[in-house]
């Protein structure tokens, strides 16, 4: 009954539209009252989930990312691409791609990278010929891989969600080469719709161009190599690898490049507080609902109603990836990390999936769901810049889907395909 | 008059909670220093962050609620007329008013329940710990409430501050 009370409200207060961190608080609540518990105890597990160094690094990485994007890291980047792709027919489409992927890289956020690369790409994409809906798929679907990459404080939140069993290191790793099949498939992608459109292609500037730009860009690229070799070395935490990072940023976009004015520095600070307090209070708040989950042994139940359905581990998989995308379509990547974790993380595992291989599964479809109504931010976002609707965009959206989809299934039934990297450098 | 007091605790409570996110960058870093150059590691430097995190987190979350920066479905909202995404609006708002306030009783709960402990590293009360829940808990409230009001009125609530 008390588990029937958590998930109805839960889905109630979700619905009519209270903020997610809203939601599962006021669901905690009603369920805590009901079984006579005082309501003190909400807060009290809230506070101690917040309270962790590790999720330091959460600030920092958003931080980090913020500072890349007011600081005009991401003009180097465009220009290095469109130097080095955008003769190609589509040219603009794959340099997209690249800038997109290259950025994702450094900031981290599928969001931050939409509005940083989709701001410069997609206006100058329609100002060429592109269609609209071809400029904002291309930009919100190669943003998706910040999820996965090193400065992306959801691996972190995956890392600590998982009891902190799953070393982030082994995370890293287990996501470079998903980034980069995702990336070689949204070029694909890209180039297919690209040539079925007949849309142009650019002007090769020769090679020295190509290297003078990615001269250029390289000092801001730099931040993730600092990032994976402090982890990786073992010579700082996650955390402290996350605030040498935003003081790189500082350092690159302030005293290197000189493009960050005062005014966006402290944009980029306010912007980066309220980001935190958004995905901080949510940790907190999913504490308890991890706490409830656990009480009410939901992941014991989830996994003996999925043994009824079938024994097999490849269908075991499937589904928890469809329910993990429809989840990921109304809940942000945080909430959905959190609170499916617990559930499904034991379940995955116990059909021989590795925790490690596990958490790159949840983010890609976390990522797919960033594409998704009703709550697709990065397709908010893209639409927004692009001016034109979600649904004029979802009509074309099936080459780009179909790629990440691809690159889902790959994640999913290959284990040597994110494994191998953190195996061969000795995470097991 | 509650939108000028709502300003101006929205602006600060952030101008506080961003100056609150360099000490702790700062403070990590000169950890790192303190460990690598000075090889003596500074055993306050952790404990100071776990402190600040909980107020820069806390009130970050608070001017979320007032700038509307909290993610949330927006799908039934809609699909519904204006009148009625308006109630539904005012509705969303009360919720998030009991969760301040209930925040600020926890909080207080809390609190008041550690005043005479002490953080071992740092020598301050345990009490600051939980004294940004309360604080926030307030904040969200007030801003809530503002939202309601400006709801009825046909109004809209700026953003304070950048």
């Amino acid at each position: 009954m008390a588990l029937t009370i958590l998930c109805v409200t839960f889905l109630f207060f979700l619905i009519i539209g209270v903020p997610v961190a809203f939601a599962i608080g006021l669901s905690a609540v009603c369920t805590i009252l009901y079984e006579g518990l005082p309501f003190i105890v909400i807060f009290q597990r809230m506070m101690s989930s917040m309270n962790v160094f590790s999720f330091l690094a959460i600030p920092f990485f958003i931080f980090a990312g913020e500072l890349m994007l007011y600081g005009g890291i991401a003009d180097k980047i465009v220009v290095f691409a469109k130097n080095l792709v955008g003769h190609v027919r589509g040219g603009l489409g794959m340099s997209n791609v690249v800038a997109c992927t290259l950025f994702g890289g450094i900031s981290g956020s599928p969001v931050a990278d939409v509005s940083a690369m989709g701001s410069v790409m997609i206006p100058m994409m329609k100002k060429e010929g592109y269609d609209a809906d071809y400029a904002v798929n291309v930009t919100t679907h190669a943003s998706l891989v910040g999820a996965l990459t090193p400065t992306s404080h959801n691996m972190i939140i995956y890392s600590l969600a998982a009891g902190g069993k799953v070393s982030i290191g082994a995370l890293i790793l287990a996501g470079v080469m998903p980034t980069i099949v995702l990336a070689v498939c949204m070029l694909v992608a890209a180039y297919l719709v690209a040539v079925h459109r007949g849309y142009p292609a650019g002007v090769f500037p020769g090679w020295h161009e190509v290297w003078r730009s990615a001269a250029a860009a390289v000092p801001g690229l730099f931040v993730a190599v600092i990032i994976i070799a402090g982890i990786l070395s073992g010579v700082f935490t996650a955390t402290e690898s996350a605030s040498i990072a935003v003081i790189y940023a500082m350092f690159v976009t302030v005293v290197l490049y000189r493009t960050m004015s005062r005014k966006n520095f402290l944009k980029a600070s306010a912007k980066a507080v309220k980001t935190t307090g958004v995905v901080l209070l949510l940790i907190g708040v999913s504490g308890t609902f991890q706490y409830l989950i656990g009480l009410y042994s939901v992941a014991d139940l989830t996994g003996a109603w999925m043994a009824k359905v079938s024994s097999e581990p490849w269908v075991i998989f499937m589904m928890i990836n469809v329910i993990l995308f429809i989840l990921g379509t109304f809940m942000d990547m945080a909430s959905t990390i959190l609170i499916c974790t617990p559930i499904f993380l034991p379940i995955a595992v116990q059909y021989g999936m590795d925790p490690v291989q596990f958490g790159i599964v949840l983010l890609v479809n976390c990522a797919l769901g960033l594409n998704t109504p009703p709550v697709g931010t990065t397709q908010f976002v893209g639409c927004a810049i692009g001016g034109v609707s979600v649904g004029y965009v979802m009509r074309t959206i099936w080459p780009f889907y179909g790629a990440l989809t691809a690159a889902l299934l790959a994640v999913t039934y290959i284990p040597a395909f994110s494994m191998w990297l953190p195996r061969f450098f000795g995470y097991t | 008059m509650l939108t000028r007091v709502n300003a101006f605790l929205a602006k600060y409570c952030l101008i506080i909670a961003v100056i609150g996110l360099y000490a702790i960058v700062a403070a990590v870093v000169f950890q790192v220093f303190g460990r690598y150059v000075m090889n003596d590691t500074p055993t306050w430097a952790e404990a100071l962050t776990l402190v600040l995190i909980l107020y820069v987190a806390l009130f970050g979350a608070a001017v979320g609620v007032r700038d509307a920066g909290h993610i949330g479905m927006e799908s039934l909202l809609v699909l519904v007329s204006d009148e009625w995404r308006r109630r539904l609006e005012v509705v969303i708002h009360l919720l998030v008013a009991i969760f301040g306030a209930l925040m600020v009783a926890g909080g207080w709960g809390l609190m008041s329940g550690v005043l005479s402990y002490k953080i071992p590293t740092l020598g301050i009360s345990e009490g600051w710990h939980y004294a940004p829940l309360v604080l926030s808990g307030a904040l969200i409230f007030l801003f809530s409430v503002e939202h309601i009001i400006a709801n009825v009125q046909h109004k809209e609530v700026v953003p304070a501050w950048l």
